[in-house]
């Protein structure tokens, strides 16, 4: 309650104590015995009327600019307040249009006028940083400012809401619960029988979950509405025109309504925590079944139905379980734009990186590098050894035949017998961190053929050894290319 | 690979009648592979310590090995050792002057090749997929959206972005892309197709082009207004702006920048002023980072005036969001032997990559390793100083450039690595890994990370 305006009850005539609360009239029911104060729109919005005459520094209230001229050691009077003598006052609006600006309705704070001027009818100047909300009050937005963020519901997957509602919404639709209570209830039940129903409208489904039906229904029925989905079909869509190419995978087969209902639209691509708002709306515009109740069990379970993961392999290979909302879209998106080139050309399964792929390549170098002693591999070649006989070379020769086209390792370990020479080895194993910070390089010494997945330091031991092996005066003889020259 | 492989060791015989090494016929591609390893780091090695005749030597043995339509491991020796050879021809630089006096670059091919990168690697996709989604997030509930793009070359990533936003709930946004490119024609296409996008779904729309390299940006001609939420984009060009200043030019930016990182933020009003302080003070005491300055470990990071200055800026437009699409490697290494291994890594999971999508006989694959990845494996290796623009760095790296410039991160939502999951995994290979890592999004092939897409804004 602002002081500097008096309130004190004009009907009694009692002395106000300090201690005694200022009487307030009812609200919006103005006393009728008080002054009606009309001010103008510049006046209300003004923010320091007092100013100071040396510094210009402004005020709100009188009061505050007579102790501030203390300080310029200038003459000041503080007026001090009688309640006899201030008449009560009321103000309006100066907005014609606005409720308050008729007497009957009008404020009886000045600040609250002040406040209510610029709320209702000015800018918003004042904008909170962390989410995009925006006040024409500094201290609405200050208050505002201090509780942003602070009180939060954070839902299991992750995301985090203000709001409890918007809490309890997003978590009827949440895949990370869906998953949870998917597994615990029916463990087994594979929610391609839904799927089934959904794409052949075959209703042998097994029970999974209470009404069956109607979840096929609904889920059918929420494709075609799907059209406002807050899902990633701009993923699809961006990937179609990229690649022209569109025959359908799997899940495009399985859900064909999905797709059309999708591709038809331009779907939206709002943030995963909005999608339960958007699809809490379409569970309610689009149903009609009793059983489909907007409460959060009869969701979460027609979310388990439809969005369990897919056990059978026939089922596209997206197996996660998520949502209806995401899967839907998602899994239409990633079946449209699935088909992006490598699916075709590619005619083996990807099987796990086998051996020849470079990366398998350098983590072997990088092992050989640091585990093994010499290279047999370049033994013959005389890269390493001053001798390159031709003896080793048939030997290697002879090696390489009786490897089998397995590992490499057992290939060269036949020619680890013959160790050329043991300054080599030495230099080989030596200094480990000539190249590279890492002291990672140390421990993969230490730890032999510890491979360590396409780590540098591997590689750097073996150059380390590479340089140790070169810088032995034996070893740069090779380089002068007398040896090759038999060849030529 | 399987299908080509049993038929002969070396897939394709290198193009010497006769050849010194005659077992190397017959090696398996294993070991031909591990021997190309060897012999690259050997190589390198002769480079790096500069006996020449011995690199020589080794660049010969590679030629009887390596091969551009090989298996991956002679195609990436190929390059590589094409860059050493480059690196070594600079030696002379009249020989290479007049050795490259004679190219000529297509510009249609380059685009084509962006484009096939696009198409057939899911890096790009899954960059956009996140990078949109984190600006949607951000934009919610703005009125007037304004989004820069520091390489406007592949408008489908603002056409999916203006479907989003004109089927948002709350009705579409006034959006305005600035694009920025070297070549006016460019732009000039991306406009048209965006335009045209966005006259499609009624959603008011404009296109700024800017001409200008992204290096000597005037941050003015992006014309950011008062009252727009900002969105910037950067996939793969901030590493660029690590060359040093070798050349001497001073980018505009960096007078907003100096040593003063912390003035910098403190008197961030006074921009004017303080921006001419700093560059006196450039002038006399500062010296642009050379290459002699360590690639250090993550403490303490290497000066670069050029980085730091544009990111000042960026952070003084006060942008809502800037998503920022990476290279997650270090190849900024001061010493050849790092960046060598380090990119040998790198580009063999690339390689990889590129096996595992197309077939070997494929001339879009052969384009896209000899014009996009060999010309990166090129600047890595050969180049110095200024020329060297491939500077790609870890993401802890770029992390602290952000910390430091004033910029906190926006965790990527469960949302967006749910699409980048599903994106991945249509491409049915399982060599894709999509990992989480302190809110930055990371895509790797087997272990190793190869993209890395953060987010971030202004932090007070």
């Amino acid at each position: 309650m602002n002081e500097s305006t008096a309130s004190g009850d004009s009907s009694s005539g009692n002395q106000t104590k300090p201690t005694e609360k200022k009487k307030r009239n009812l609200p919006g029911m103005p006393d009728p015995d008080a002054e009606v104060i009309a001010l103008s729109p510049k006046t209300l919005m003004a923010t320091n009327r007092f100013v100071c005459e040396i510094c210009k520094k402004g005020f709100q209230r009188d009061q505050n600019l007579q102790l501030h001229r203390r300080g310029h050691n200038l003459p000041w009077k503080l007026r001090q307040r009688l309640s006899k003598d201030v008449k009560k006052r009321v103000y309006v609006c100066p907005e014609q249009s606005c409720v308050h600006h008729e007497p009957s309705r009008a404020l009886g704070d000045l600040t609250g006028i002040k406040k209510h001027f610029c709320r209702k009818h000015g800018e918003k100047k004042w904008k909170c940083d962390k989410c995009s909300k925006k006040y024409a009050v500094q201290s609405d937005w200050k208050a505002h400012s201090k509780i942003c963020g602070t009180k939060e519901y954070k839902c299991q997957c992750g995301t985090a809401f203000s709001r409890r509602d918007s809490y309890i919404t997003h978590r009827a639709f949440c895949d990370a619960l869906a998953d949870e209570s998917a597994k615990a209830p029916s463990a087994a039940e594979p929610s391609a029988d839904v799927d089934q129903d959904l794409e052949a409208g075959a209703s042998s489904s097994p029970p999974v979950l209470p009404p069956p039906p109607p979840p096929a229904d609904v889920a059918s029925g929420i494709v075609p509405d799907n059209s406002n989905d807050n899902n990633s079909n701009h993923v699809s869509e961006l990937l179609d025109s990229a690649t022209a190419d569109l025959s359908s995978s799997q899940i495009l087969e399985e859900l064909p309504n999905v797709t059309t209902g999708c591709s038809s639209s331009s779907c939206s691509g709002s943030s995963g925590s909005s999608s339960s708002n958007v699809f809490a709306s379409l569970f309610a515009s689009s149903t009609s079944s009793a059983s489909l109740q907007p409460q959060t069990t009869g969701f979460t379970n027609l979310f388990q139905s439809i969005s369990c993961p897919d056990y059978t392999p026939d089922v596209a290979p997206s197996s996660s379980s998520e949502p209806v909302a995401l899967r839907l879209a998602v899994n239409q998106g990633s079946s449209i734009f699935g088909k992006v080139g490598p699916q075709e050309r590619r005619q083996y399964p990807p099987a796990p990186q086998p051996a020849l792929s470079a990366t398998a390549l350098l983590q072997k170098a990088a092992q050989i590098g640091t585990a093994a002693p010499n290279m047999s591999l370049l033994r013959g070649h005389g890269i390493f050894s001053s001798s390159s006989s031709p003896n080793s070379t048939e030997e290697w020769s002879q090696q390489k035949m009786e490897t089998s086209g397995g590992s490499l390792a057992s290939g060269l370990g036949l020619g680890l017998g013959c160790d050329s020479g043991s300054g080599l080895k030495e230099l080989m194993l030596g200094t480990p961190s000539v190249f590279g910070p890492n002291h990672t390089t140390l421990d993969l010494l230490g730890l032999g053929m510890a491979a360590s997945g396409g780590s540098t330091s591997g590689l750097s031991a073996l150059m380390s050894s590479v340089n140790g092996g070169l810088d032995v005066s034996a070893a740069a003889q090779p380089f002068d290319g007398r040896e090759y020259d038999n060849s030529q | 690979m399987f299908q080509e492989d049993g038929s002969s060791s070396v897939t394709s015989s290198p193009p010497s009648l006769m050849s010194p090494y005659p077992w190397l016929k017959d090696l398996k591609p294993e070991e031909r592979g591990l021997y190309l390893i060897h012999l690259l780091i050997t190589c390198a090695n002769h480079v790096a310590s500069g006996s020449l005749e011995n690199a020589n030597i080794a660049l010969d043995q590679i030629s009887h090995l390596a091969s551009p339509d090989g298996d991956t491991m002679q195609r990436i020796a190929s390059y590589f050792s094409e860059a050493l050879a480059d690196r070594i021809l600079r030696a002379w630089p009249g020989v290479y002057k007049a050795f490259r006096s004679t190219r000529i670059s297509v510009v249609a091919e380059e685009i084509h090749v962006r484009k096939m990168f696009f198409e057939f690697l899911p890096f790009m996709k899954v960059a956009f997929v996140i990078s949109n989604q984190a600006i949607i997030e951000a934009m919610e509930g703005e009125k007037m959206v304004h989004v820069i793009d520091l390489n406007a070359t592949e408008p489908t990533q603002w056409c999916a972005l203006i479907r989003d936003l004109s089927a948002r709930p709350e009705g579409p946004p006034h959006l305005r892309i600035t694009g920025i490119h070297q070549k006016r024609e460019v732009l000039e296409q991306t406009a048209h197709v965006l335009i045209e996008e966005a006259e499609k779904l009624d959603l008011p729309f404009q296109f700024h082009p800017v001409v200008s390299k992204l290096e000597d940006l005037d941050v003015e001609k992006l014309r950011v207004k008062t009252g727009e939420a900002l969105a910037i984009s950067s996939i793969m060009q901030l590493h660029t702006l690590l060359a040093s200043d070798a050349g001497g030019n001073r980018s505009p930016l960096a007078p907003l920048k100096g040593v003063g990182v912390h003035l910098q933020r403190a008197a961030q009003m006074n921009q004017g002023t303080l921006g001419e302080l700093l560059e006196k003070d450039m002038v006399n005491g500062y010296s642009p980072s050379t290459d002699s300055a360590s690639s250090s470990p993550l403490s303490s990071m290497p000066s670069s005036p050029k980085i730091d200055g544009y990111l000042s800026a960026l952070w003084g437009l006060s942008p809502k969001v800037m998503v920022v699409t990476e290279q997650d490697s270090d190849h900024n290494g001061t010493s050849l032997m790092e960046r060598l291994s380090e990119s040998l890594y790198f580009y063999a999971a690339l390689f990889d990559c590129l096996e595992s999508a197309l077939p070997r006989a494929s001339i879009e694959r052969l384009k896209m390793e000899k014009m996009l990845f060999g010309e990166e494996i090129k600047n890595i290796i050969a180049c110095e100083g200024g020329e060297r623009k491939q500077r790609h760095e870890r993401l802890e790296k770029w992390n602290q450039r952000f910390e430091l410039a004033g910029f906190g991160n926006v965790p990527l939502s469960y949302y967006a690595m749910l699409q980048a999951k599903r994106l991945l995994q249509s491409y049915n290979c399982d060599g894709y890994k999509i990992k989480e890592d302190n809110g930055c999004v990371v895509i790797c092939w087997q272990d190793r990370p190869l993209i890395s897409v953060s987010a971030w804004r202004n932090r007070r």
